[in-house]
Formats: structure tokens, sequence, C-alpha cells
């Protein structure tokens, strides 16, 4: 039963990650990199948020986080963006993509866990 | 969208299963299934570039299944848990040897199609 709540959350979350990818065309691939930095910090958020909040359940808690987020943002396309900007000469622009892509991820992970562990205690 | 929401749904499935799989089976702090998701998925979605199939296809195993199998977030998550238990140092190599790592494998998957396709 979790499996097909995540099998769920998963085909919404890959869904609107293929629909956002229409709003822009250009070189940088920042379609990719908002949604990967937005769900690190939701997925950081509600990982330490969730589990104290009675009224969500276990499946339910999975299903957003591993589920939803874990379709949402992806980590294959982050590689062959790299690989593509690379391989065209855009070595610089690759090189900030994965620079904003790692640090930011981390910032926006770390933020999130810290504010949810920090709803926790009021 | 339908094709991309199916390939979501098994994706998603996938990681699902390895991920409790490895919990289940390999004692260890290091994110290991993660790890090894994304950089199986960074191959495979190089091969699917290199192949270039039918937009349908695309969009159902790469855009769709492989999107949704890897991912950024637990990612960048499991990074954090690092920095927590092992310090800056474990942080900062499972980033950046994912990165380097993926890549190489996103180029050598595309590499490998485009020479037997």
């Amino acid at each position: 039963m979790q499996y097909l709540f995540v099998g769920l959350a998963g085909a919404l979350g890959a869904s609107l990650r293929y629909a956002l990818g229409f709003l822009y065309i250009g070189m940088f691939p920042m379609i990719t990199l908002l949604i990967n930095l937005i769900g690190s910090l939701l997925f950081g958020w509600l990982t330490s948020f969730l589990p104290r909040v009675p009224k969500v359940s276990a499946n339910l808690a999975t299903a957003m986080t591993t589920g939803f987020l874990g379709a949402f943002t992806t980590f294959s396309t982050f590689s062959v963006d790299n690989v593509t900007l690379w391989r065209d000469g855009h070595m610089l622009v690759a090189a900030s993509y994965i620079m904003v892509s790692l640090v930011g991820g981390f910032i926006c992970a770390l933020v999130g866990l810290r504010l949810g562990a920090k709803g926790a205690s009021v | 969208m339908i094709f991309v929401a199916i390939g979501g749904f098994f994706g998603a499935i996938c990681r699902f299963a390895i991920s409790n799989w490895v919990k289940a089976h390999v004692n260890t702090v290091l994110p290991l299934a993660t790890f090894g998701i994304n950089l199986l998925g960074s191959f495979l979605l190089g091969i699917c570039v290199g192949v270039g199939p039918s937009s349908s296809i695309q969009l159902l195993a790469g855009t769709g299944f492989l999107g949704a199998f890897t991912t950024f977030s637990t990612f960048s998550v499991e990074s954090v848990r690092l920095y927590d238990s092992r310090g800056l140092l474990a942080a900062a190599s499972y980033l950046c040897i994912s990165c380097l790592c993926g890549g190489i494998l996103a180029f050598t998957g595309w590499w490998l199609a485009e020479l037997l396709f």
C-alpha cells in the first residue's frame, strides 16, 4: 500500500516537473535548478516537521517526501545537463550550474531541516 | 503528460524499493542507496539522450522514469545529515563525488549510445 502511495505521488511530482519545463527555453537549465533547490528546501523541512504532526500518517509523509519531492527533483537531468553544456563548450555555465546546484541544494536542505526542527519546539 | 506520469509512478516506486532493500541489508551511515540510484540513473539517461528515441519513449523512460528514479532533494538532505554526523568534509565529498561520477557516467552512456546506435 505504501508503495502505491509513493508511486502516485511520484507520478504527480514528475508531471509537475515536466509541466514547469515548458516555462523557460534557454541555455542555462534554470527550471531544473529551481526545482532542485525548492525541492531540497521542502524535503528538509517536511522530513523534520511531518513526523511530529499527529494528523499525518507515516504513509502520507513518505508519499509527500520520498514520492512527490523525490520524483519532482531529479539528479539524472542535472548530470546530462552538465554533459550537454560541457560538450557545447559552455564550461563556465556548467561550472556555475554545478556550484549553485550543490551549494544551494545543501543550504536549502539545511535551512529546511532546521526550520522543521524549530517548528516542533514552538 | 500521461507518459511522464506513468514513468514517474514506476521510477519513484523503484527508488523506494531499492532504498528500503539497502536499509534492510546494508548497515552504514553512508547514503549508498541514493548514491547508486543517482549514478545508475545518470548513466541510463545518458544512453537515452544518445539513442534519441521517439518523443513518447523519451518522456516515459527519460523525463518520467529516470527523472523520478533519481532525486536531488534526498541527495541534498543526506549531505546535510552527513555534515551533522561526519562534518563538512564528508558532506562536500558526497556532493562532489556524486556530481563528478554522475557527469562521467552520463557522458559514458551518451558516448556508448552514439557508438552503438
